[in-house]
Parts: structure tokens; C-alpha cells; sequence
């Protein structure tokens, strides 16, 4: 009988609540090494519980050795994120043009997200759950977008513009976005990502900001006017994830997401120094976010074998389609002609993405720098009536230490662009077929973490300000 | 030709590894970061942020004399700038790929521009403020617009220019003089100290990735980071040497240069660099060509050059006064097209051309720098530097088709120039004028013709339609007949009313009397505010960089320069040619139209307003007679029925100032200013290069006149300089309008009065993006064998991606067009620019 992840006896990693890094963009993680002191037994029984087929079962593989057990693990979970079930993503925008509201504002913010990571889980929850965890890992993530240094319009709302993130500008349009979604629009000048173990826990974190920040600011500061509200909630999304990592096309999605180790942090995620950044920025992130809608009727029509040909991955096995693999676990491809489409069509989604060519690019880098973190959430939103079909598809979220990089250049050069890797390849096939379409997303930039008890999440944006 | 950025990537993404269209990965890296600045918004420094300097100096330097005050408060931005204060508010920055170091300010002629206040004011007992402001001139007032002598650094030094500045002021007893020198020494000092700190800010990116280097030597971008090392390093090192001492290497004097260029602008002088191929060129050595590495500079430069660009007219800001760049004499507020001007920052750079001696046969000046830069403006979809390649009957063969493959890039540069026409004009155009002089042209931060390093400059318009109107009208504009004037605004001579005028010759006989009064008006206005910035605006960076100004002991605003050059303008000749053919054919010679039942329709605009005086036509009339105005031929395809009515007012023009200049009304300003201005050795010689610019005024300058008798609206743009007319703004434009080709067209400037526009005479044309580079380098060698006018501009965009880019600006935001003397990317150009640039001819190459 399959078993809930949280009765499970291997313990989930925790949110690692105290390093220069905001919670929920690499944490929690699976420890990057096999350390010896791990439990050989749980992780078998993780390893046992999670295989390949996705499918969660007591039936557990023959018992394999504490070498292959090792390999496993540094395979699929080392250096991994440890994502939580559930995510929110709240987008709000300032009302005040005010740099010291501002402040305030991000104070309570970031009181608020304290409190509800530092909430341990009460017996009074036993009511809606059968067995209470030791925590819910919640994790808040808050991202800057880039109206809040400069708006539409111009203008410097609050001196801000000097300090802005190189990279961070509002999401231009891409080839594979629906034609209603206009990406001006639906940007923020802030987004609150929320993450946690079960779906309460994100509808009352939600509701705590949502509903009672204003509420809970205008108490705190007796000369803002009543009725006045300082945030504007725009929009809130959900997404949930599936033990197995799968999502909705029923593959594996996050096989080769970047396992880090120590170095890997600020090789792809975390800015440093030498990024030329400015100074407040280092130990922050780049978000990308897309909502991206699935066509299911249309992929399910497909065989399996066409579907393998749209990701260029097998499906059961994970496997790359390459004649050539790599890595312990033979999970990595090789393309020893990044224009030869004996190694997977070179339309599909894993080729027109990552073409792991060695040679560095016009740039000076190789392809494997250009990798980011990925930490997609599947999404179900209902009915649309217009159509027949239920919304149901990908919170894309990933982080990087450049947008333009990593991202933008995966998209622009590589993935949509319909002549590489060789003229008249066309764009990624899941785009070009309309099984994938992004309906909505935003660029932001997550500030460094907190750098001692009573600071506030984006401090280090405020000091050494000039007046403006 | 890209359309925008991400097809340009795309492009060189699909080079093969050593094409020579690919810059080097570093050079990437740099405009990888450019192009996502160019996305947002320019960091300014706020209004006002830079203070006054009694802030920094304390009151008593209040004491000091203007032009002392002036040399501190440019030192004293400088030193802001480059340190702390400007590292915070983001305007002082390095890029550790960078080869050539510094920082543009945001400026731009559009912007308007911050510098740091040095009047009394009303806190004082003399308040220069308002006595300046009253005058139309103020901190702001500084012109840019011309070539400083950039070799002169390169070759000396600053440190010597200052030793001999401070032995100037030792030795001289003038106060004033005294003054002027001190000012110039302190201002040079901080240039010095400006490099200075770069050279920190550089030794402390190489320290940091000599640093991260020694803790991750496997670094995986460690090869990048160790050229990082190496290269700020030898920026660093180069920056504590130079612009102080003389420069001993290519890249020095690109870095000394650029640098120079930086503190200029940021002390709010907008001026350009000169013929940078003649000055680079003893530098170069021939294993740096070999290489490559000599094209790296090149392009390092041209990155550094291009960083300010707003590509979205959302993100325009307005620092913008109403003395900003003032002209000399124009008697009110000075108030540029800003709608076109937000990335026109004055970075012209001449080449090729003719060597600068004065040797009987003239001898071809295009080097290996020349071609570098060729090039870059072919590889870099940039708006600046904008080329300007003077040509001539030697010109070499590589070096024209290389012009031709640069137009089709889409950069709508090199400007190309005559030099076989414009030398000897230059040389006729004041007393004193060297062959070596002219044929040292330059062009300014436009594309007007200068001597580099030698000249001041302004200009003064006389509006070929104001005259047209004023024969038309007894004296008035149409603009406002009717509503709030009857006949018109006033504002020449009572001359006959229309249906007194018996001729076609009687009607320009009126009309020379009308341009004959406005000559001598711009001119008397000119020369009676001459000399006026001296006093509110001295430029010591600048004066040290004229020759003429340090010898004299003036400053460059105060006479000081060698030549002083100025250009009296009339725009609109085109609109006025194709107004005087439709008189001569269909109103004296056919007798179609009645003059004043043509000048009806003009008070009306063309029947658009009712409240008019004089004969009343009913609009279908109106309605028939325009479109028989509209379907007349046009200057500048080629038909000598219409052009020679352009040749006939040029000289017109012409010779009204050379007469005005030698009449008694003006004799007495004239010998006031030789009296003030000449010193031993040194005559004071106007240099009067009449030309035609509206550069990118032809909506502004379109926006005062009524309509005229071609059919165009009131207000509505003109021709852009001496260039075909473009189909009214109000009308679509009918399909299939025969066109010539280019070489066809050139009979339309293929007159000698054309090439008495010593300034400049730019036909701009427009070409479709898929003409053949073959058939536009033969065209580019009949222009430069003597064909066509004294300049040309070539812009190569399809009227189908002009009207696609207004419908969606973010997919085109590489398309870029002639304004003047620059280049401007379409999508930022305000809507009526758009209007005006896809209603232009195209022309068959
Ligand atoms: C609904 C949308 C998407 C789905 C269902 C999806 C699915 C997948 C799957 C199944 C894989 C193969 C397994 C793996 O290596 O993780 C993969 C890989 C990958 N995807 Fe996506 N993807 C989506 C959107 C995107 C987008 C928008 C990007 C951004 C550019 C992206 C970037 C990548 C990258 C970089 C890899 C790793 C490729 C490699 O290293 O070989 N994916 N994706």
C-alpha cells in the first residue's frame, strides 16, 4: 500500500534556515556527499520508495549494495533541491512612492515570513492530518521586480534606479507565449514565493499576507490613513509537486537539474562578487518565472515514442536517446555532433535546450555554464469553457545568477531559435507543436537572506543610499 | 541588416569561429551588458545633484573671478564623479572586459545635461543667474558641437599642457588672463585625477579576480578571470601614464582619447572626436593589425562610445534647460527637436579624405585605421560613433565598397563627403584659411564641416519657407492666418499683395528682398551677441584642446579659438524649389491658378480653416488644386525643371551673405569684434560656411510655417537638408511612385551653387534593404568621383519594416535612420519623426 511521504523514515532535509541566501531557492537540499554517517538502510528505503517508475510502492527492488546504493544516491538526490509539496506564488504591488514605507513595508514582510517558517506544527492540526511532521519545511522566498527600481514609466519611485540588478528588466515576450499573455503587464514589483509540505499550511501563509498585511501595517504605523492600503495583491498561484517529481506529460522532469555541490551555488544560482553586480545583490538570485499551460488531449494523442522524440528523453527509463550516455548512471547524453540527429531529434526539448557542446560559445563559455535550478511546480486551475479542457500545466520557476546568461540566452539562442543548432531546425518542438504555451510569468531578483535576527529581507538594497 | 537585437546575436552565433564579422568573445561580453542598459533607463545624475560649488569650496570661492569658478566647479565634477559620490548613484563604473576604460554621462543633445553650478546668485551682491537667464544663457549654454584637438593630448600630454598654461599665466599681467590660465591648469589637474581613479577602480577589479583566482584556481571561468587580471592591470597601469604624459601605444591613445571624451562631456561640453583615423594611425604597429588586437581596440571603443542609448522613449528623461547649448544671436530660449535627438550625442568621427598639408597635389589620407573602422560600423548595429568617410576622386576602391557593405548594415553611416568640393569651399570661406586647414575638415557632432581643433562654431537659420510665405503673404507666415491673425503673422517687409505680382521673375524679385532682410537680421543678431558666453559659460578642458585659445590667453567661448566659423542655414529648400516650379508652371505659365487664389488656400491650409481673409474658393476647388500642387514634380529626382529653382535660391541666399557681411550696416559690429578679438598674430577671422541644416528640425522647423504651394500642410515637417521632400504627413503614399535610381537622382545637386555650401549640403536617401552592395559601392564612386551633391547619407530600410517598427517597436529596435548628422534608432523617435522618415522616397541603387 503505498505509504504518505511524511510517514516515510528517511528525514526530509530542512530548510537551512541560517546561511546569505533566501530560503527556498536552493533549500532544502539533499546533502551534496555521501557522508558515512547517513543511514545506508534509508536511504535505500528512500531510493526503494522513489524508483524510476515513479510509482510509489512497497515493492522495493531487490537489496542492493552499499556501493550501488551510494551511486544512487549521488545520482538522483546529492546536491538536489529536497522540494516541498506545495507552492504559492503571491504578486503584489507598492502603493506609496515613499523609500522609508518601502522599508517599512519589507520590515513587516519580513517579520511575517519568520513567523510562519519558525511556526512549528501544533497538535491542533491533527483535525485535518492524520500524523503531524516534525515540520512543515515552509519556506518564503521574496523576489524584487524591476518596476520597483525604475516603473513603466520612467520614473525612479524611490531613488532606487542606480542599485538596480543588471539583469532584471521586465519579461520581454518569447516565440511559444500564448498570444493573450502580455508579459508588461503581468509583471510585479514584488513576488512572495511560498513553499511548504502541505497545501494548509500555504493556504493560511497565503491568507496571512494577503489578507491582513495591510490590515497589520496600518496597526503598526498610526499616521497611515484608514483605508489605505500599502500592497496591492495582484494574483495568487498554486502549484503542487508529485513525490516522483513527475509531471503532467507523465515524465521525469528534473533529471538533469543541477546536482550542487559547494562551488555550484555561485557557479549557477547565487550572485558573487565577480558578476559585477551591484554590491547589495551578491548572495541573491535571479527568478524566472513562466506559467507554462499543457495541452493534454494533444500529448496524449501522441505514442510514446513521439512524446520521447518532444523531450528526447525515454519516458519509463529516463533516459537520454543519445547512442552515447555519461555520468555513473548513464543518465547524461553525449552529442558528439551537436547537428547530428541520430542522438535525439534535434528539435526536442533536452537538445534545443542544453547542447553541451565543450567548445566555448561566442561568449567565451562552454553550454554547462548556462545551466540554472529548476523548481517547477505542476498546476491545475480548472475549466476553460472557452475550450473544454481543463488548465492544467507547469509553474515554471528557476533561479540563476543571470537572466540574460542563463535563461535568456537557453531561450533566445538555443531553444527558440528556429535555425540552431542547424538552419531550419524550428523552434522546441513542444512549443512548435502548441503542446506547451506560457500564459503568464515575470522576471524578479530575490534579495540576499537575512544576515542577523531583526534585519530585513533587501536591507543591504537601502544602506550607503544617496538621497535622490 | 538585422532588425533587432536578438536576430544580431543569432547572426554572429551562427559565424563561423573566425569570421570577420564575429567581434572577439570579450567584446560580446561588453555589448551583451550595453544592450540590456540600452533596454532600461540611462542613469542621470538628479536635477541639481551636483550641487554648487560653494557646497564643496566653501563661500569664499565666491570671491574668485567666474571663469576660476567655472575651473573648479569642472574639477570639482570630475572629482565627484570618479569617486564615491558617483560610484553610489551608478554613474561610475568599469566593466572588467573592458579594454578601454571610462564612463559616458547620459547626456545627450535630446536629455539636456547636469552640470554643477558656479553663479552668484540672489544669495550674492551681483546675481549672475538672473542676468544670464535673462539673456537666454546660462551653466547649460556650452555648445559642444565641434572637434577638440584630441592629437594634441595624445601627443603631448596633459602635464605639459599645464606646465605651459601655468608659465603662461607667470608670465602675463592681465588679470583676466591670469585668471583664465589658472582655471584651465585646474581643470586639467582634475582630468589627471579623473584617470586616476579609474586606474583604482581598475587595480581593485584586478585584485579582486587575482584574489578569487588564488582561492579557485579551477575557477570554471578562470581563463576569462585571468584575462580580467591582465587586463585591468594594464588599464590601470595605462591610466596612472596617461592622458597625463604622451601616449606611447595604439590603445593608449584610444584610451586617452576616450577619456578625454568622458570629461568633456560630463563637464557638459557634447563635442566630438575628429579624424581619429589620422591621429590613430602612427600608433598602430603592424603586428597589432596581423592580429587582430588593433580591431579589438577599435571595437572596445566603439562599445564605450554606443553605452547610452535609450531604446524606449518611455524611459526619455528631460534635464533640459532653456539655455541648454544656446545659439549665438538667436535672441530667445533654445529649444531643440528633443522628440529625435535622445541618442545623439555628438560622436561624430571623420575619415579618410585627403592628407591635412598644404602641397600642391592633393594626396589620399585613408589608412588601416580607416578601414578598422569601417569595420566596426559594419559589425555593430550601433547608432555611435557615427562615421563620417570623406571621399574623393583617389579614394581607394576597398575603401568605398567597404563604406557601401557598412550602409547595408543598417547603421545609415558613413555619411560620405566630397572632398573635391568641399575643400576648396572651405578654403574660400574666410580669410586666412590654410589648404592644410581645409583639408583637415572634420565634422562637428553632426555633419557639418569644421577644422578640427581650431574652430569655434555656431550657426544662425534663415527658413527658405518664412521667405516664401513673406512673398507669398506681404510679409506674413501663413502658420496663423485666420483664428488669431487675419492675413497672417507679420514679420518682413509690406511687399505687393498677390494680385499685384505680374511675373514669375517679379514674384522672386520679392522674394530676394525678403531673404536679403532676414540675412542681414541673422547676421546683425549674430554679431551683436558674439563673444556673450564668454562670460557665463568659459570651457577651460575645451580651451586647452583649440588651438588658439592658450596662445591668446581667451577662452574658447570668448574669441579665443583660431578660426571662427559660422553657418548661416536655410532649410526647407527643397519644399520652397517645388513651391517655385508650381508657381512658374501653373500659376504664371499655365495660368491654372490664380496667385491669390493659391495664396486662399495656403491662409486656409488647404481648406482646412475657414476664418480667413481675402478670396473665398469653395473646398472642392481646394480639394482640385491641391491634388494638382501634390502631382507636380519634386526636387531631387533628377529634373532640372524643378532643381534649377533650388540652384537659383541657393545662390540667392548665397550671395546675400556675402553681400550683408560687406555692408555698412554691419561694418561697426564688424570692427567692434576685431577690435576685442585680435591679438598680435592673430586677425579675427569670421569663417562663413552657409549650408542648409535642418538636421533633425525638419518637424520643428515644418511646424511654424503655413502651408505651401507643393501641397504640404501648415505645420507639417519639411524635407530633411537638402533632400527630396517626403509625401505629406496627412496623405498615405500612392503605390508605385516612379523613383530614380541614386545615380539618376544625383542630377539634382550637379550645380556649382550647390557646392557653395561650404557647411554641408547632406542629400539623404533612403534604399531598400536588399540593394546590391556592388551597384551601391559604383554609386558611392560616382558620388565621389563628382556626381550629386557635396555630402550624402545613405539609409537602408524598407518602407514595409519602417511601418512594421511603429506597430511593434520592441521587434525592430535595431532599424535605424538618418537624422542630420547622426544616426537614430527608429523605434525611439517620437511619432511624427516616424511619419516623416517612412514618407521618403526610395531610391533604386
Ligand atoms: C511545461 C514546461 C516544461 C516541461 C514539461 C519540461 C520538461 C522537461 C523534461 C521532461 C526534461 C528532461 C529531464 C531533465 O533533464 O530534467 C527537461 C529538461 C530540461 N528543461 Fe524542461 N520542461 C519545460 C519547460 C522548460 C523551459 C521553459 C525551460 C527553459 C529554458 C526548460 C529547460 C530545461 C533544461 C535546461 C533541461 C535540462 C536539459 C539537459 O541538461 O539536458 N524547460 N524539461
Amino acid at each position: 500500500m503505498p505509504k504518505d511521504l511524511d510517514t516515510m523514515l528517511v528525514p526530509l532535509p530542512d530548510p537551512l534556515y541560517s546561511t546569505p541566501y533566501q530560503n527556498g531557492i536552493t533549500d532544502p537540499m539533499w546533502p551534496a556527499e555521501f557522508d558515512g554517517a547517513m543511514d545506508i538502510r534509508q536511504i535505500a528505503e528512500l531510493l526503494g520508495k522513489l524508483n524510476r517508475s515513479g510509482r510509489l510502492s512497497d515493492d522495493s527492488p531487490p537489496h542492493p549494495g552499499e556501493a550501488e546504493l551510494q551511486a544512487a544516491y549521488m545520482s538522483d538526490y546529492a546536491g538536489r533541491i529536497a522540494r516541498q509539496n506545495n507552492l504559492t506564488l503571491i504578486r503584489a504591488n507598492v502603493l506609496s512612492n515613499d523609500r522609508a514605507e518601502l522599508i517599512d513595508i519589507l520590515r513587516l514582510l519580513t517579520q511575517f515570513a519568520v513567523e510562519e517558517m519558525e511556526r512549528k506544527p501544533s497538535i491542533a492540526h491533527v483535525g485535518v492530518l492524520e500524523h503531524i511532521p516534525a515540520s512543515y519545511r515552509v519556506t518564503v522566498t521574496f523576489g524584487f521586480g524591476a518596476t520597483l527600481f525604475v516603473d513603466p514609466a520612467g520614473t525612479d519611485r524611490f531613488g532606487l534606479r542606480a542599485r538596480k540588478p543588471k539583469y532584471l528588466k521586465q519579461m520581454p515576450r518569447f516565440p511559444g507565449d500564448a498570444a493573450h499573455f502580455d508579459p508588461a503587464r503581468t509583471g510585479t514589483d514584488l513576488l512572495i514565493a511560498v513553499c511548504s509540505d502541505h497545501p494548509y499550511v500555504n493556504v493560511a501563509t497565503s491568507r496571512f499576507f494577503v489578507e491582513l498585511f495591510n490590515r497589520r501595517f496600518r496597526e503598526a504605523h498610526a499616521e497611515i490613513a484608514a483605508g489605505r492600503n500599502l500592497l496591492e495583491f495582484v494574483s495568487v498561484e498554486e502549484g503542487f509537486a508529485r513525490k516522483d517529481k513527475r509531471e503532467f506529460l507523465r515524465f521525469d522532469d528534473g533529471i538533469d537539474n543541477v546536482h550542487m555541490g559547494a562551488d555550484d551555488l555561485h557557479r549557477f544560482v547565487y550572485v558573487e562578487e565577480t558578476d559585477g553586480e551591484p554590491a547589495w545583490c551578491v548572495n541573491g538570485s535571479y527568478l524566472v518565472y513562466r506559467k507554462i499551460r499543457e495541452d493534454m488531449p494533444r500529448w496524449e494523442a501522441m505514442k510514446q515514442a513521439e512524446q520521447e522524440h518532444h523531450i528526447g528523453r525515454h519516458k519509463e527509463s529516463g533516459k537520454p536517446l543519445s547512442r552515447q550516455v555519461e555520468g555513473e548512471d548513464g543518465m547524461l547524453p553525449v552529442y558528439p555532433d551537436p547537428a547530428d540527429a541520430v542522438d535525439g531529434p534535434l528539435n526536442s526539448h533536452v537538445r534545443k535546450v542544453q547542447p553541451r557542446r565543450s567548445e566555448p560559445d561566442l561568449f567565451g563559455l562552454p553550454d554547462l555554464e548556462r545551466r540554472f535550478v529548476r523548481r517547477p511546480y505542476p498546476f491545475f486551475d480548472g475549466f476553460d469553457p472557452a475550450t473544454g479542457s481543463v488548465i492544467n500545466g507547469l509553474q515554471f520557476v528557476a533561479f540563476m545568477k543571470s537572466i540574460q546568461q542563463q535563461f535568456e540566452h537557453v531561450t533566445n539562442m538555443w531553444q527558440m531559435n528556429p535555425d540552431f543548432p542547424v538552419s531550419g531546425t524550428g523552434i522546441d518542438v513542444m512549443f512548435a507543436n502548441e503542446i506547451l504555451s506560457v500564459i503568464d510569468g515575470g522576471y524578479y531578483f530575490c534579495p540576499p537572506g537575512l544576515r542577523k535576527p531583526g534585519d530585513y529581507i533587501g536591507a543591504p538594497l537601502f544602506e550607503g543610499l544617496p538621497e535622490w | 541588416m538585422h532588425h533587432n537585437i536578438l536576430a544580431y546575436w543569432r547572426h554572429l552565433q551562427s559565424l563561423p569561429r573566425g569570421h570577420e564579422d564575429l567581434p572577439s568573445p570579450r567584446v560580446n561580453r561588453l555589448m551583451l551588458n550595453m544592450f540590456e542598459g540600452w533596454r532600461g533607463q540611462q542613469v542621470f545624475p538628479s536635477f541639481g545633484s551636483l550641487g554648487h560649488i560653494r557646497d564643496h569650496d566653501g563661500e569664499g570661492v565666491m570671491e574668485l573671478p567666474l571663469v576660476e569658478r567655472r575651473g573648479l566647479a569642472m574639477a570639482r565634477t570630475l572629482e565627484l564623479i570618479s569617486s564615491d559620490w558617483g560610484h553610489v548613484r551608478g554613474v561610475f563604473k568599469i566593466d572588467p572586459d573592458e579594454l578601454i576604460v571610462g564612463t559616458m554621462p547620459p547626456y545627450s543633445v535630446g536629455q539636456g545635461k547636469e552640470v554643477m553650478d558656479y553663479f552668484k546668485d540672489d544669495r550674492d551682491e551681483r546675481d549672475e543667474r538672473l542676468e544670464f537667464e535673462a539673456r537666454f544663457l546660462n551653466q547649460w549654454s556650452n555648445f559642444g558641437h565641434i572637434c577638440p584637438n584630441h592629437e594634441k593630448v595624445v601627443r603631448r600630454g596633459l602635464r605639459a599642457i599645464i606646465d605651459e598654461c601655468v608659465a603662461f599665466r607667470d608670465t602675463c599681467t592681465d588679470p583676466e588672463r591670469k585668471s583664465f590660465y589658472t582655471s584651465v591648469a585646474t581643470a586639467l589637474e582634475s582630468v589627471i585625477l579623473f584617470a586616476n581613479n579609474y586606474a583604482a577602480a581598475a587595480e581593485g577589479q584586478a585584485e579582486l579576480y587575482r584574489r578569487v583566482l588564488q582561492e579557485k584556481p579551477n575557477h570554471p571561468q578562470s581563463a576569462v578571470f585571468s584575462e580580467r587580471v591582465d587586463g585591468m592591470s594594464a588599464a590601470a597601469e595605462r591610466l596612472r601614464r596617461i592622458p597625463a604624459a604622451p601616449c606611447e601605444s595604439f590603445t593608449d591613445a584610444v584610451q586617452c582619447i576616450f577619456l578625454m571624451n568622458c570629461a568633456l562631456h560630463w563637464t557638459g561640453e557634447l563635442t566630438s572626436l575628429g579624424r581619429l583615423d589620422q591621429i590613430l594611425q602612427p600608433f598602430l604597429n603592424p603586428e597589432e593589425l596581423k592580429t587582430g588586437a588593433a580591431q579589438v581596440v577599435i571595437d572596445c571603443l566603439w562599445v564605450k562610445l554606443d553605452q547610452r542609448v535609450t531604446l524606449d522613449n518611455r524611459m526619455i528623461v528631460d534635464h533640459f534647460s532653456q539655455a541648454d547649448g544656446a545659439l549665438m544671436g538667436a535672441g530667445g530660449a533654445s529649444n531643440f527637436d528633443q522628440g529625435a535627438l535622445t541618442n545623439q550625442w555628438m560622436q561624430q568621427l571623420t575619415i579618410g579624405g585627403l592628407i591635412a598639408d598644404n602641397e600642391a597635389e592633393p594626396k589620399d589620407a585613408c589608412n588601416d585605421v580607416t578601414r578598422l573602422c569601417l569595420h566596426a560600423a559594419r559589425r555593430f548595429p550601433f547608432n555611435c560613433p557615427t562615421l563620417d568617410l570623406r571621399v574623393h576622386k583617389n579614394t581607394p576602391g576597398d575603401v568605398i565598397d567597404l563604406a557601401a557593405r557598412a550602409l547595408l548594415s543598417g547603421g545609415a553611416h558613413p555619411v560620405l563627403l566630397n572632398d573635391d568640393k568641399l575643400v576648396p569651399a572651405l578654403r574660400r570661406a574666410g580669410a586666412g584659411v590654410e589648404l592644410k586647414s581645409a583639408r583637415n575638415y572634420a565634422c562637428d557632432g553632426c555633419y557639418e564641416t569644421i577644422f578640427p581643433g581650431e574652430t569655434e562654431f555656431s550657426f544662425i537659420y534663415v527658413p527658405g519657407v518664412d521667405v516664401l510665405e513673406k512673398a507669398l503673404n506681404s510679409g506674413a507666415g501663413f502658420g496663423a492666418s485666420g483664428g488669431t491673425f487675419l492675413r497672417g503673422m507679420k514679420g518682413s517687409y509690406r511687399s505687393p499683395p498677390a494680385n499685384e505680382i505680374a511675373g514669375f521673375e517679379d514674384f522672386f524679385a520679392i522674394m530676394e528682398e525678403h531673404i536679403w532682410l532676414n540675412v542681414n537680421r541673422q547676421i546683425a543678431g549674430f554679431l551683436s551677441a558674439y563673444g556673450a558666453k564668454g562670460a557665463v559659460c568659459p570651457s577651460p578642458i575645451l580651451s586647452a584642446m583649440v588651438d588658439g585659445c592658450l596662445e591668446s590667453g581667451r577662452d574658447f567661448y570668448d574669441g579665443g579659438a583660431r578660426f571662427h566659423m559660422f553657418a548661416p542655414l536655410m532649410t526647407g529648400i527643397s519644399t520652397v524649389a517645388d513651391s517655385l516650379y508650381v508657381l512658374e508652371k501653373l500659376v504664371f505659365g499655365e495660368q491654372v491658378i490664380a496667385l491669390d487664389e493659391l495664396v486662399a488656400c495656403l491662409r486656409s491650409d488647404w481648406g482646412a480653416r475657414s476664418d480667413v481673409v481675402g478670396r473665398k474658393i469653395t473646398p472642392e476647388r481646394v480639394a482640385e488644386l491641391r491634388a494638382l500642387c501634390l502631382a507636380q514634380l519634386r526636387f531631387g529626382h533628377g529634373n532640372k525643371a524643378v532643381d534649377r529653382h533650388a540652384w537659383r535660391l541657393i545662390d540667392s541666399f548665397v550671395d546675400s551673405i556675402e553681400r550683408a557681411l560687406k555692408h555698412p550696416m554691419h561694418a561697426a559690429a564688424i570692427a567692434q569684434l576685431e577690435s576685442r578679438f585680435a591679438s598680435p598674430g592673430k586677425p579675427f577671422n569670421l569663417v562663413v560656411t552657409p549650408g542648409v541644416g535642418t538636421f533633425e528640425q525638419y518637424n520643428f522647423g515644418g511646424s511654424f510655417s503655413g502651408a505651401t504651394p507643393d501641397g504640404r500642410r501648415a505645420s507639417a515637417p519639411l524635407a530633411s537638408d537638402l533632400s527630396a521632400s517626403p509625401y505629406p504627413q496627412d496623405l498615405e503614399v500612392p503605390e508605385g511612385t516612379p523613383i530614380p535610381s541614386l545615380t539618376q537622382a544625383f542630377a539634382s545637386w550637379n550645380d556649382r551653387a550647390v557646392t557653395r555650401f561650404a557647411d554641408g549640403a547632406p542629400s539623404d536617401f533612403n534604399i531598400a534593404e536588399d540593394s546590391s552592395p556592388e551597384a551601391l559601392t559604383k554609386a558611392i564612386r560616382v558620388f565621389a568621383d563628382g556626381q550629386g551633391s557635396n555630402v550624402m547619407t545613405v539609409t537602408t530600410a524598407n518602407p514595409t519594416t519602417l511601418a512594421a517598427a511603429e506597430a511593434a517597436p520592441g521587434d525592430y529596435d535595431l532599424v535605424r535612420v538618418r537624422m542630420g548628422g547622426w544616426t537614430e534608432f527608429f523605434a525611439v523617435l517620437f511619432s511624427d519623426h516616424k511619419r516623416q522618415h517612412r514618407r521618403r522616397p526610395v531610391y533604386a541603387v
